[in-house]
């Protein structure tokens, strides 16, 4: 899965944003510590903000369940 | 039945519809009709017996959009708060498995920690990742983890405690329920059960149920790539009740095409 990555900035700004009505961005790290957002809360950033994201495969934090 | 009454509105069309299921099409907006009628459908049928009063949140997923999928049908208010990449149509909600979850108004804490329920109508959505929806706490959970090995499957499940399953279900509704600390259990579409658990665990997780993704007490993870259509919360119920509900949200997603 193809995410974008951010600055730690930009997802301070995005956080508490509605990007559409009732839908809130929601800027995450990854395993790896680099801050994401989907593309499809991308689509809805300026271009300007668009063109300066880099596009990376999407790598989620894991946890352990103690199951 | 025609006329107007303390229990009834008469709308233009001649239906009597059920002031509950009124409020909702009323604060949602929902225009077409036969949402209207498929809501009013579920609202009567769920007061038919006790799902009406033992539902707290009650998430019928119609409207096509963000606002109307936040609509709690109990109570024709905001029932579910969404964060980011989702697609709301008329298939319900879809999550995209890396930053969409819903922040659901139903609270987990001790004193409804033996008598609680969580239904789920799900269907598949490429991405065919893991991911879960529910509430964990570090130690015990309540919630279920769906993934794709040799067809759809629930890969674990907590009915408090945590238990990998690995069982094959059809798509539809999965409802999890604990009514006592003996009594913690899991039933599929067909209202069969799937999973009981005698040995409910003793802590009680606290904050909201997340939907599209697990809260870690309070924080998102473990992100569900799956279109959900109806979802459930309340008081923990019976076989009976498990199997009525479960109908009665088939019943729905049916009237609606999906």
């Amino acid at each position: 899965m193809i995410v974008a990555k951010i600055t730690q900035q930009q997802a301070e700004e995005l956080t508490g944003v509605q990007f559409v009505p009732d839908n809130f961005y929601n800027p995450i790290q990854d395993k790896n510590g680099n801050w994401i957002i989907s593309l499809q809360e991308l689509v809805y950033c300026s271009v300007e903000f668009a063109n300066s994201v880099e596009l990376i495969q999407y790598e989620p934090i894991e946890i352990e369940l103690p199951i | 039945m025609y006329g107007y009454g303390y229990n009834s509105v008469l709308n233009r069309t001649g239906v009597v519809y059920d002031p509950d299921a009124l409020a909702f099409i009323a604060a949602y907006s929902i225009t077409d009709t036969t949402q209207r009628a498929a809501i009013n459908t579920a609202a009567t049928s769920l007061k038919a017996g006790t799902l009406w009063g033992k539902g707290e949140v009650i998430l019928p997923y119609v409207g096509g959009n963000a606002t109307a999928h936040r609509g709690n049908l109990k109570t024709a208010t905001n029932g579910v708060t969404w964060f980011g990449g989702i697609t709301h149509n008329s298939s319900g909600v879809i999550f995209n498995g890396s930053t969409g979850y819903g922040d659901v108004a139903f609270s987990l804490s001790a004193g409804n920690a033996l008598d609680r329920s969580f239904a789920h109508s799900v269907k598949n959505n490429p991405p065919t990742q893991s991911g879960w929806s529910g509430n964990f706490n570090g130690s015990d959970i309540f919630g279920i983890q769906f993934n794709e090995i040799g067809g759809f499957r629930i890969e674990a499940l907590g009915v408090n405690n945590l238990i990998a399953v690995g069982t094959l279900v059809p798509y539809g509704v999965v409802v999890n329920s604990i009514t006592s600390n003996t009594s913690g259990k899991i039933y599929k579409n067909d209202g069969s059960l799937i999973y009981t658990n005698a040995s409910v665990g003793s802590t009680p997780n606290s904050g909201n149920m997340f939907t599209g993704a697990l809260s870690n007490s309070g924080s998102p993870t473990l992100y569900n790539a799956r279109t959900v259509d109806f979802e459930y919360y309340g008081s923990g119920l019976t076989a009976l009740e498990a199997t009525e509900l479960i109908g009665i949200i088939n019943t729905f997603n049916t009237t609606l095409g999906r």
